[in-house]
């Protein structure tokens, strides 16, 4: 087990002194490594496939850009993680530039986004359907700031430990769960006429 | 323990995250607190909502790369130019329709401009090889776009500044011309439109491609892992068969027949690797795993038939 775990690393890290060197194809097998993580994250977190698609390149431009800088001083997966932990951060504040374009609106808790309260008088049967919960959780998770829907993203979607994401977002433990905490709330109130 | 503390440890709980300690108070709290108990049942109903997130489609990841690909040869990230960073909430909403339409009319005036003042373009200099380049010397028949000054004071007689420069070109010659494959290759790889880039597949899929150029090989290799066009996928996979079988290509199959989510490119590939049965382990290997393991009934039947082929001889 460790033997392989080591073999793998020695293997990543010839990968990665050779993209180093600006071997493309070294580069291109370690994307094809972790690129589905990295795309299935990113839509976990925007819920849109072409935001998703901006993100990913955005991650690995950014990766090509940082790697000849890359130490070896933590593990190559957490060093890329923590690039698409700030993206995901970033990506929401440019979204956040985009729509003062075109709303006017009080922010709270510095989400920057509108949301629309669920409304109460929905009618049951449209309560059952299944795609409308999930516009509705949307909706919930957009108004979120951009830390509390990742810390919610990366434990719920993701199933990372808040230690983890405490690693990934360089900040304490007890602060995640506060994100955690606050997000959960937030959906709570907000889905509940949903769940009426 | 105060209330407030429980309140918290709540999604600590939904989401395994307490110690057996942690969760022992709680538990106890719960059985005598009706608002938590509410809380974590709600909890509960908002984790079933939002559900799970399935693995990326092969499609979108292709695209994906796609698109990385290109963002790669032209490191300018989407969405991190100054239109998009830049902060518009300074504009009113009552000035934003009228400052759009002059941002149009402005926009407009200008295209105008640059059609009307060039000379018909006609079909373009055709280009006889050899050539130093593609582009033309002169700025005749040249479109000049997304200027960039770098150096906007004339006070000491001279200025600097880069510019995009388009110009039609007719291309005439082999497919065995070093740029005419570089052309190919570009579009095959880059070109937004697919029938483009079937058409780049179709042509640098032909038997008189004498002097395969490993750019060229590169590209189709690309084209056949990550192009979202089956049709694409396709041709690049047919004209690689014109290739010396290497290590390159054998993983690029191999790469489709446990990758490609359409059966009949995992068939294509296949049979392309059929040849190399005896001598390749590795083909051996992919070809023994599909028997099992492949979704398709079609695609283990025919791998089982390549695997005892070779086992017979």
């Amino acid at each position: 087990m460790f033997r392989e775990q080591y073999e793998m690393d020695l293997d990543e890290r010839e990968l990665i002194l050779e993209a180093q060197k600006g071997e493309g194809a070294a580069f291109e097998e370690l994307v094809y490594r972790y690129d589905r993580k990295i795309l299935k994250l990113a839509f976990s977190y925007t819920k849109d496939e072409e935001d998703a698609k901006d993100v990913y390149q955005e991650v690995f431009i950014r990766v090509f850009r940082a790697l000849p800088g890359f130490r070896f001083d933590s593990r190559f997966s957490t060093w890329l993680y923590r690039i698409a932990v700030n993206v995901c951060l970033s990506y929401k504040s440019r979204a956040q530039n985009r729509e003062h374009e075109s709303l006017d609106m009080d922010d709270e808790q510095g989400s920057g986004r509108s949301f629309d309260p669920v409304s109460p008088d929905l009618p049951s049967d449209q309560k059952a359907l299944g795609s409308e919960i999930s516009q509705h959780v949307r909706a919930a998770l957009e108004a979120l700031s951009p830390q509390q829907r990742l810390v919610f993203t990366l434990r719920h979607y993701e199933g990372y430990k808040l230690k983890e994401i405490a690693a990934l977002m360089n900040c304490a433990e007890g602060t995640v769960k506060k994100y955690l905490f606050t997000a959960t709330e937030r959906l709570r109130h907000q889905l509940r006429p949903v769940f009426q | 323990m105060r209330h407030q503390k429980f309140k918290e440890w709540i999604p600590l709980l939904a989401y395994d995250e307490l110690d057996e300690d942690q969760k022992y108070l709680l538990n106890e709290h719960l059985a005598v607190c009706a608002e938590c108990r509410e809380q974590l049942d709600e909890l509960k109903e908002v984790q079933q909502a939002a559900g799970s997130v399935g693995e990326p489609s092969e499609t979108l990841l292709r695209q994906a790369r796609r698109e990385l690909r290109i963002g790669l040869r032209h490191p300018e990230p989407k969405r991190t130019g100054w239109f998009a960073d830049w902060n518009w909430s300074w504009l009113v909403p009552s000035f934003r329709t009228a400052v759009a339409g002059t941002l149009c009319l402005a926009i407009g005036l200008a295209a105008g401009y640059f059609v009307y003042r060039q000379p018909s373009a006609g079909e373009g200099p055709i280009i006889n090889r050899p050539v130093a380049g593609l582009l033309p010397a002169s700025p005749g028949n040249i479109s000049v776009g997304n200027i960039r000054f770098i150096d906007a004071d004339a006070s000491d007689g001279n200025v600097e500044f880069t510019y995009e420069a388009t110009a039609p070109v007719h291309l005439r010659g082999s497919v065995n011309d070093p740029l005419i494959q570089g052309v190919l290759s570009e579009a095959l790889t880059d070109a937004q439109n697919p029938g483009v880039r079937l058409r780049a597949a179709s042509l640098l899929n032909t038997d008189q491609l004498k002097q395969p150029d490993a750019d060229v090989k590169r590209a189709l290799i690309t084209a056949l892992k990550m192009d979202e066009n089956n049709g694409v996928r396709k041709q690049a996979l047919a004209a690689l068969q014109n290739f010396p079988f290497d290590i390159e290509i054998r993983d690029a199959l191999l790469y489709v027949l446990n990758n490609d989510s359409n059966p009949a490119m995992r068939i294509a590939a296949i049979d392309a690797v059929r040849t190399e049965r005896y001598r390749d382990p590795e083909v051996l290997r992919v070809l023994e795993e599909k028997m099992n393991t492949d979704g398709n009934e079609y695609i283990r039947y025919r791998s089982r038939a390549v695997v005892q082929e070779a086992k017979q001889q």
